[in-house]
């Protein structure tokens, strides 16, 4: 899976207690960095040993929460789609918005050879 | 006791209220003290006179009649440098302890008396004054109960600084699916035991809660074919620190993942009067509710992040007051300092 080139603005720097406030968001998010939530990052929890190894530790605490930003923008009243069509008539489908959900279930079809 | 309203009023009467002077006669009841951040003070204020609404004369003429409904003046010392930076006060003690002064003295040698009967008692604060955090309604200062009869204002000067502490944040869940814990209480600023007016030229802010701590979570992925599924744990993020003095400390995230599980973060630390971050799960987790906004409205610290995948999340600590009394209404507050939180009416502070 790619991930999107990521953001983040450190807001705050607390050196008593060892940690940083950052605001974190996809390069292409639709709204400016500022209006998203701000989290608290441990010291102990950032690399740096270098300033490569530094933003590589940014990137990887800020992974999951951009996935998470992404999944909870709201869909276009214009894209919702319905979920499913039972057929393989491609006619069906014709000027229809189909919505396909991942399979999260990690089962396997089964398959008779 | 207080001086009668009208008919005769006899010298002795006048000296068995506010002492007998060192040395001449009625004429040095004329006083102007300075007091704590009270300057100018007359023997008695603003309730004098046949028609109760005068000061004892500071210069010029006095006159027996200027003595009816007057009240010997306690000044409770909450303006002390030794104030500053305490916790917990509570006036009443203050008083019992001999922390007061009363007007008139510097003329008369007058001493406390042993209750405060129809007297009037000024808490006079100017010192920087904290609560303790995990009891909604400790505050910073109480007035504590006074004696029947008893006049009782609060006078807050510019450098008098009441806070409610601030909570602490819920603790990050465990990274083997543990629940966030839950963010603690804030607590209050201004306790009113006993009915009075407050003239606040400083600050009186409610401490703010903590914010509550994010899930951990564990989850098991596929390797191979032929090796077993791994199991990976990380840890949820700790809730932010509430505002207050003290401030609440950060909830602190397990280090405990394992797998391809990471470690969450601490919530932030809380200050006098900001809101706080929550610490940022690990990778599986959840993140912890940031601390509550500091003002007027706010109600308690955020929850931690919502994610029923993880142990599940702790629920943000509720806002202290910044003014919590016994009576049924808001005391009646002058000057222009700043009030920030709630006012609770018909409770208990403690």
């Amino acid at each position: 899976m790619m991930f999107p080139n990521i953001l983040f603005k450190v807001i705050r720097n607390d050196p008593i207690n060892k940690s940083i406030v950052v605001k974190f968001c996809r390069e292409n998010a639709q709204k400016p960095i500022d209006e998203y939530k701000s989290v608290n990052i441990s010291y102990r929890n950032i690399d740096f040993s270098s300033p490569k190894a530094f933003e590589d530790s940014m990137r990887s605490r800020g992974n999951p929460v951009v996935m998470k930003q992404l999944m909870s923008e709201p869909a276009l009243d214009e894209n919702k789609g319905i979920s499913e069509i039972l057929s393989t008539d491609i006619n069906d489908y014709v000027g229809k918005i189909v919505c396909t959900t991942s399979d999260t279930s990690g089962s396997l079809n089964r398959v008779t050879l | 006791m207080a001086l009668q309203a009208s008919g005769q009023i006899k010298y002795s009467e006048i000296i068995a209220e506010f002492g007998t002077p060192n040395s001449g006669g009625l004429g040095e009841f004329r006083v102007s003290e300075n007091v704590g951040t009270l300057n100018n003070l007359p023997l008695d204020s603003d309730t004098c006179g046949p028609n109760a609404n005068a000061d004892i004369p500071q210069t010029g003429e006095i006159k027996f009649s200027d003595f009816y409904n007057a009240r010997l003046n306690h000044i409770v010392d909450l303006y002390s440098p030794s104030v500053n930076n305490t916790f917990r006060q509570d006036a009443k003690q203050r008083w019992s302890s001999g922390n007061v002064h009363i007007v008139g003295s510097s003329k008369t040698g007058k001493t406390p008396p042993p209750d405060t009967v129809d007297d009037k008692v000024i808490i006079n604060v100017n010192a920087t004054i904290g609560s303790s955090k995990g009891t909604q309604t400790h505050c910073a200062l109480k007035t504590g109960f006074w004696d029947s009869g008893t006049n009782l204002k609060i006078e807050i000067g510019t450098s008098g600084k009441l806070y409610g502490s601030g909570g602490n944040g819920g603790s990050g869940g465990s990274a083997n699916n543990g629940r966030g814990g839950d963010g603690q209480t804030g607590s209050s600023a201004l306790g009113i035991q006993y009915a009075c007016t407050v003239n606040n030229l400083g600050v009186i802010q409610s401490g703010y809660g903590g914010g509550g701590g994010g899930g951990g979570r564990e989850q098991q992925t596929n390797t191979g074919k032929k090796s077993p599924p791994q199991n990976n744990g990380a840890s949820g993020g700790g809730g932010g620190g509430g505002a207050g003095l003290p401030a609440g400390n950060g909830g602190v995230s397990p280090q405990n993942a394992f797998g391809g599980g990471t470690n969450g973060s601490d919530g932030e630390a809380g200050s006098l009067s900001g809101q706080a971050s929550g610490g940022l799960g690990g990778n599986y987790g959840a993140d912890g509710g940031d601390s509550s906004l500091v003002n007027n409205s706010a109600t308690k610290g955020d929850d931690g992040e919502v994610d029923t995948s993880t142990g599940g999340h702790g629920t943000g600590g509720s806002n202290g007051f910044a003014i919590i009394t016994n009576q049924g209404s808001a005391p009646s507050i002058t000057g222009g300092g700043s009030i920030t939180g709630r006012i609770l009416t018909s409770s208990n502070s403690t």
